[in-house]
């Protein structure tokens, strides 16, 4: 087993506050990561959407087709 | 030559003619909320780009803050621009007796581009975890 090591820290509360604002970029990062996810879901949301519209377009086009020529 | 066609269901046709119109304009007005999403993403990448090289600088000081290693350290890791240097401090007269320094014939250094400066820095960190 290794023996504990014992380091010395001059700026201890330099450190911790460093530590702090680390922690903090981290949730700000994760926050905008969340925010980019949501953003990708509404953009794929989006794209769905537009594959119904064309389905429907598609169905009114063979309706009106038949309609007008058969 | 014009043809005449007979429609049966006369008002099938119109609604059906309508609501095809419908479903443009609601693709068309989908068009532009996509360009709205991908306006925000966007600016939402560059503000996590931010963000991380804020880290990036954090962590920098979280580095030399603790007593292993010092900001020279650190230094050594991150790649260091080429320079020109004379060759021995050898100077060279020209046929019209000026002198010019060997450094103004060299070729301009190769720029990092800021991906080569990272990935450099990566394969250095790498290294030093392979030994730990």
């Amino acid at each position: 087993m290794d023996a504990p090591l014992f380091v010395k820290i001059e700026k201890y509360k330099e450190l911790t506050e460093v530590l702090s604002q680390v922690d903090a970029k981290l949730k700000e990062a994760n926050a905008q990561l969340e925010k980019l996810k949501k953003l990708k879901m509404e953009e794929d949301a989006q794209i769905a959407t537009w594959e119904a519209n064309l389905g429907d377009l598609q169905a009114r086009s063979r309706e009106l087709h038949s309609n007008l020529f058969q | 030559m014009s043809y005449f066609v007979r429609i049966n269901d006369e008002r099938g046709v119109r609604r059906r003619l309508l609501e095809s119109s419908k479903e443009m304009l609601y693709a068309l007005k989908g068009y532009y909320a996509f360009l709205e999403f991908r306006d925000q993403k966007r600016e939402a990448a560059t503000e996590l780009q931010t963000i991380l090289k804020e880290l990036s600088d954090l962590m920098m000081q979280l580095q030399q803050l603790l007593p292993e290693e010092s900001l020279k350290d650190l230094e050594q890791y991150l790649p260091k621009p080429a320079t020109r240097t004379k060759k021995g401090g050898k100077t060279g007269k020209r046929k019209g007796g000026k002198q010019k320094d060997v450094e103004d014939e060299l070729p301009p250094p190769p720029q990092m581009s800021e991906m080569e400066r990272l990935h450099s820095a990566l394969a250095n960190i790498e290294d030093r975890l392979n030994k730990l």
